[in-house]
């Protein structure tokens, strides 16, 4: 998420918006943007609602035993349709910014 | 009866005397009795290269066993910033390499020259704590990180992503079609977050 929040200027030149959705409540998130320096949205889904639509639940992920999301990046058009997919298979392998923006520019 | 020396003979040099070879078996620079046997018998030693046989510090294995340590502590704060170093850990493996170097050769030089060095004990316990550092982290980014579900279930290529609204951080509520109505596109990033 830092390598995005690198480069966000890049997608939004694109008119892409980047959003990150976990299970953190909105406070947590808060903490995460002043820590961090995320100025892009950090959405909360403590149900894991959206998380379970897109199929990227990881029950009982977290140390506690609660479902979390598992790491996924998607991209969607101005249809919202899906347009880009990265599962990683490792926790510490996340998307690079730079191949969401390959496949952005080859849309 | 071994005798004990106080001071250093007038005459500096020449061949090992009992009382220098007394010294050079003494530890920490106490002198301690007993028989003693000259572990350098090839070698005229002068008074001044006796007292600087006091058994050293073992400094490359303690300097080896820290770079292991700083190689272990420093990838989930530091290198796993970077992709470069996070997705192969190659800086923190070289950083491996280089400890297990120092140590070893702390280790081999305690082993092979023990009249010089110290550390043929706490040697080898720190070369077996660092291969355990070493084992636990080579688990961890092969093993552990890969520890979630498959892929499989997730929503492909073409298939409509579903409409969402969710609350930002400033409680604020984030449809999906009001940032589509905005925007060109949208990237969704799923993490794992932070509980």
């Amino acid at each position: 998420m830092r390598g995005f929040e690198q480069h966000l200027k890049e997608f939004h030149q694109r008119g892409f918006e980047v959003v990150a959705i976990s299970v953190d409540s909105p406070a947590e998130s808060q903490k995460l943007c002043h820590s961090r320096g995320y100025t892009f949205p950090l959405l909360s889904d403590p149900d894991t609602g959206t998380i379970r639509q897109y199929g990227v639940l990881h029950p009982k992920g977290a140390p506690s035993g609660n479902d979390i999301a598992r790491p996924a990046e998607f991209l969607l058009d101005a249809g919202g349709t899906i347009r880009w997919v990265n599962l990683t298979d490792d926790i510490r392998v996340r998307a690079r910014p730079e191949s969401v923006l390959t496949a952005i520019d080859r849309l | 009866m071994a005798r004990v020396v106080t001071s250093a003979p007038a005459a500096a040099g020449g061949k090992l005397t009992r009382d220098r070879e007394i010294l050079l078996h003494s530890r920490r620079g106490k002198l301690a009795a007993g028989p003693f046997e000259n572990p350098r018998p090839d070698t005229n030693y002068t008074w001044d290269e006796v007292r600087g046989l006091k058994r050293r510090r073992n400094i490359l294995s303690w300097a080896g066993f820290a770079v292991v340590l700083v190689a272990f502590a420093s990838y989930v704060p530091f290198f796993a910033l970077f992709p470069a170093t996070r997705d192969i850990p190659w800086a923190t493996y070289s950083l491996f390499l280089i400890g297990g170097a120092l140590l070893a050769a702390g280790v081999r030089r305690a082993f092979r020259d023990p009249g010089r060095y110290r550390g043929k004990i706490s040697g080898s316990i720190l070369a077996v704590l660092s291969a355990v550092v070493v084992a636990f982290f080579i688990l961890g980014v092969t093993y552990f990180s890969k520890q979630i579900p498959s892929g499989g279930s997730a929503l492909r290529v073409g298939q409509k992503a579903p409409a969402f609204v969710l609350t930002d951080s400033a409680g604020k509520q984030v449809s999906s079609a009001g940032l589509l109505k905005n925007h060109r596109g949208l990237v969704l990033i799923f993490y794992r977050g932070y509980w």
